[in-house]
């Protein structure tokens, strides 16, 4: 679980910038165990509070884990042999934070003067 | 789930403000939603003793106006009272003037009906804590007169709007959470204290219970309380129940809801008159039996379904709600109050299956804890007792069909420092586990833990690694990258693929889009053609014209281009990347491009020797080896544990197929506008010569070919880009007018798909140098004039002239298509002819000229143009 906390901090600094702090708070998904949840400085305010983390400083942007043993029994890995880390998010919805974007539907509807913004 | 801070501290001792113990619980995995103040925003609101009632005012408005002497233990106040409650000696809520109620209502001395009223008696909705208004003034009995209302109340808190995740019912309850802080704090925790008074009479003479569906019941306790008096709570359970957002309904009902929230075991009370023999039986409902729940609705059950009953019939809805016909009145004396178990899987169809959400169902579909039910029986049985009188019936009637195993769970400590990367000394784990309520004995280097009933969620070692971390601190995880043997796996080829195409095509200006895979029937029929493979129709989909699976690469693409002109954004230059999905069916003679060759997709790995720092165990770095890398492109000692999953053709559905394809679609303008020069339209040659771009990004070499099988283009503007051993790799064309103008795109609309799958098996063409020319070339115009009756194509005549001329011929380019009136065209070719070895003389560049002219004018009946 450090390797997974390291891969996403790497991640954190690489997505939001080199001042980005993440923060690994206990979660539950049925597929992992460990499971966490991640939220990131909120790189607006940078923790002081705003209007888009709602006062709260943090972001809330993946959901991650260690692999169920099971899961990794159901295809074929031994869990006494490997382990394993999953993350998961919603890369419309880190790209609407990161960018001020305000509509998940603008992504499909492929509207020309919203593509352009980034090329 | 609503809980109030200092129903929590009755059973934890914490020295934290409610919104300190949110943030512990958040950072332990339990969402905390909100802390909000539970007082309403009123102030000075007391509680005042009317000690007389000094005179009448006769009735206003159906009310019986008296002016009271109102006491609040130091001052003593007139005040003019309508509420039908009124009377000496009682104690109420009362705003003095100054006070100040919710919603900023400012109380002052006024006049009423010619009396001056120093004050207000208020009713629970005046102050802003409740609905109660038309049964008067909000009563404190016992109170004492001056005190602070919200504190007599006990308002002076803060609710926790707790979200608990499906894994933790044990958290859905006062003392769950309780529990939850105890072991994050180390504060003590304790459960409530139960003061049972019994009479002599035993309950197992009153009562019977009869369970035949053990395996949906596995525990059915059953107490009996005689002599009660149904009637309204008193204010402090009314006000917590509010305050949790429970309805209060009578002492009887709200004290069985009190023991849900505080204990988290859903209580039934019955009218125990209404119950056939004292006997409850406990057993699945029959096909099409009837019953009315007491929310007045009747129901049509199926043989799923568990029912409590009695011998004469339904009583209960097991573990969701409770019957019409055995509900607690206000004419009930004597209860029956049920305490049970009931399985998850059950109770959730039932409910999912009536549309009944009830807190005890939610309860019950999660797990409660089987061993708890009888504490909460008792509980509620004392709490009964104290609010509607009544003596409790000695002992538990007991039926435990399914005895709870005991589960214990072994947890090494290297599991936890291999799952985390670090770990606690196994005295320290021991303590956080015993700290949970999961007793830990050591062995040796393993902890040996007994997991109790409210724990249903812990049954691996895992399940323990993650309670130890959570309490212990996620913070304590170190940040680490992981090392060891890397492998050298090189992006998938399709990716890399995907990756050129997206390069090329961008930098030629186009936009990339991307659109869902979903499409619309009726769509899709525009531009399917009848021997397309049958289409991949969706089971459940969101809406009907979303119900079929794409089945033509350009349906996205031509959405879009509606979606831009629709806007009025009439230049369109975009592509898609994008996957089709039809059913799989004989293709043969209709030319569509076969989809993935597995072979093709599975060269990911490298294909040379990898060289590898492998780290043993030990972490000391071994010395290098070189690797060879296998199939799967993973070397060396990764491969020893890494096994393939079940094959690629067990996870893919062998009936449906997904070929992959690039569209390009372009309508309007050719380029971006601008100052130096007219901006031509897009045409046909564009979407071609975007298409032979990308090929050549890809390495890969294409001929034109006549007319493709997609559907969507026009039959006279359909062309294919076919590589050199017959595989068709792409078609290009207009759009169909009659499919675009069904979209509502005026302007004509021109498109390429690539078929990448097809592309990807074709092998790229062979960089090879050749060594530059070091003699003059020559160069010769020949121009051919077709649509006198032959029309040859350009790449026909191209093709034929290369063959004839020979390897003389370096260069050979269409520069110039001229259209005559009459409908013919000239097509001229410019030639470069040269030699390796000598200078070609021109009577040998003439003898190969006359030769391809013969062969062009004779093969094809068409004529070179002269003058």
């Amino acid at each position: 679980m450090a390797d997974l906390k390291g891969t996403l901090e790497l991640f954190a600094r690489e997505m939001f910038g080199p001042r980005s702090r993440i923060r690994f708070r206990p979660s539950f998904f049925p597929f992992t165990e460990p499971s966490a949840e991640v939220d990131v400085l909120c790189f607006v305010c940078h923790g002081d509070g705003c209007r888009l983390c709602k006062q709260g400083g943090w972001l809330e942007i993946l959901g991650s884990g260690m692999v169920h043993p099971q899961v990794l029994r159901n295809v074929g890995y031994d869990p006494e042999e490997v382990t394993g880390w999953a993350f998961g998010m919603g890369i419309e919805r880190i790209a609407m934070l990161k960018y001020g974007i305000d509509d998940l539907r603008l992504f499909f509807e492929n509207d020309l003067r919203f593509l352009r913004q980034f090329a | 789930m609503k809980i109030p801070y200092a129903w929590i501290r009755e059973f934890v001792d914490l020295r934290l403000t409610a919104a300190q113990a949110a943030d512990r619980l958040v950072n332990a995995g339990i969402e905390v939603a909100s802390v909000t103040p539970l007082a309403p925003d009123c102030k000075g609101v007391v509680v005042g003793e009317i000690e007389a009632i000094e005179r009448e005012l006769g009735a206003s408005h159906g009310h019986r106006l008296v002016v009271c002497r109102v006491s609040t233990g130091r001052e003593h106040y007139s005040v003019v009272c309508g509420a039908p409650n009124t009377k000496v000696g009682i104690r109420a809520a009362f705003a003095p003037p100054g006070a100040v109620l919710a919603g900023g209502r400012r109380i002052a001395t006024a006049k009423i009906h010619g009396a001056e009223s120093q004050g207000m008696l208020c009713s629970e909705r005046e102050i802003g804590i409740g609905e109660e208004h038309e049964a008067g003034i909000l009563l404190l009995d016992g109170a004492r007169p001056g005190a602070d209302l919200i504190a007599a109340l006990g308002l002076d808190d803060h609710v926790l709007e707790v979200e608990i995740t499906p894994n933790r019912p044990d958290c859905l309850s006062v003392v769950g959470i309780a529990r939850e802080l105890a072991a994050l704090t180390g504060a003590r925790f304790r459960l409530p204290t139960i003061a049972l008074k019994e009479s002599a009479e035993a309950a197992r003479t009153l009562a019977r219970v009869r369970i035949e569906a053990p395996d949906l019941c596995h525990r059915f306790t059953v107490r009996v309380i005689n002599g009660v008096t149904v009637g309204p709570s008193p204010g402090w359970l009314r006000a917590r129940l509010r305050a949790v957002g429970l309805r209060p309904i009578s002492n009887v009902v709200d004290a069985t809801n009190y023991v849900l929230w505080e204990l988290g075991q859903p209580l039934h009370a019955y009218d125990y008159e209404t119950v056939a023999d004292g006997t409850i039986v406990v057993r699945r409902a029959r096909a099409g039996e009837r019953f009315t729940t007491l929310d007045g609705q009747e129901r049509a059950l199926d043989a799923s379904m568990l029912l409590i009953a009695d011998p004469r019939g339904a009583i209960g809805l097991a573990g969701v709600m409770g019957g019409a016909n055995t509900e607690v009145t206000d004419r009930t004396t004597r209860i029956l109050l049920e305490s049970a178990w009931f399985a998850p899987a059950s109770i959730r169809r039932t409910s999912r299956a009536l549309g009944l959400r009830t807190d005890a169902a939610y309860r019950f579909e999660r797990g409660a804890d089987i061993e708890m039910l009888v504490t909460a029986s008792a509980r509620a049985a004392a709490l009964i007792a104290e609010l509607a009188g009544g003596a409790i019936v000695r002992g538990v009637v007991d039926a435990y069909p399914r005895k709870r195993k005991p589960r214990r769970v072994r947890l090494r400590m290297s599991r936890v420092k291999g799952v985390l990367g670090v770990a606690p000394p196994l005295a320290q784990a021991r303590k956080i586990l015993a700290g949970l309520g999961l007793p830990g004995k050591a062995r040796g280097a393993d902890l040996e833990v007994t997991v109790p009933s409210f724990r249903r969620d812990l049954a691996i070692e895992d399940d323990l690694v993650e309670e130890i971390i959570r309490v212990w601190g996620y913070h304590r995880i170190p940040s680490t990258l992981p090392g060891g043997a890397i492998a050298l796996v090189t992006h998938p080829a399709t990716m890399r693929q995907s990756q050129t195409v997206r390069r090329a095509l961008v930098g030629a200006g186009l936009a990339e889009v991307i659109t869902h895979s979903f499409s619309d029937p009726a769509r899709a029929a525009l531009l399917r053609r009848s021997s397309d493979p049958a289409p991949v129709e969706l089971l459940n989909p969101l809406s009907q014209d979303a119900s079929w699976l794409r089945s033509n690469p350009l349906e996205g693409v031509l959405g879009v281009v509606a979606t831009n002109v629709r806007r009025q954004h009439p230049d369109v230059r975009i592509f898609e990347l994008c996957k089709t999905y039809s059913r799989v069916e004989t293709i043969g003679k209709t030319g569509v491009p076969e989809p993935a060759r597995v072979v093709a997709q599975g060269k990911t790995g490298v294909s040379e020797p990898a060289r590898v720092v492998a780290q043993s165990k030990t972490g000391a770095p071994e010395p290098t080896r070189a690797i060879e890398a296998d199939r799967t492109g993973v070397s060396g000692p990764a491969r020893a544990f890494l096994r393939p999953p079940s094959t690629e053709a067990g996870l893919k559905d062998p009936a449906t197929k997904e070929p992959r394809w690039l569209a390009i679609a372009l309508t309007g303008a050719r380029g971006e506008p601008g100052w130096y020069g007219p901006n031509a339209r897009a045409d046909v040659y564009d979407a071609k010569g975007l298409a032979e771009h990308v090929l050549d990004a890809l390495s890969a070499r294409a001929s034109t070919g006549g007319a493709g099988a997609l559907g969507g283009f026009e039959p006279d503007c359909h062309g294919t880009l076919v590589a050199d051993g017959g595989a068709i790799l792409g078609e290009f064309g207009e759009v169909a007018a009659a499919l675009r103008e069904s979209l509502g795109i005026p302007a004509p609309v021109f498109a390429a798909v690539l078929s990448l799958d097809v592309v990807g098996a074709v092998a790229p063409a062979p960089t090879r140098y050749q060594a530059l020319p070091r003699f003059p070339a020559v160069e010769r115009d020949l121009a051919f004039v077709v649509g006198d009756g032959q029309t040859p194509t350009a790449a026909q005549i191209e093709s034929a002239l290369r063959e004839e001329a020979g390897p003389l011929l370096r260069r050979l380019v269409l520069f110039d298509v001229f259209p005559f009136p009459d409908g013919r065209s000239s097509l001229a070719w410019r030639l470069l002819f040269q030699a390796e070895d000598r200078t070609l003389t021109d009577d040998e560049v003439n003898a190969i000229q006359e030769r391809v002219v013969r062969r062009i004018t004779e093969t094809f009946h068409i004529t070179l143009r002269s003058g």
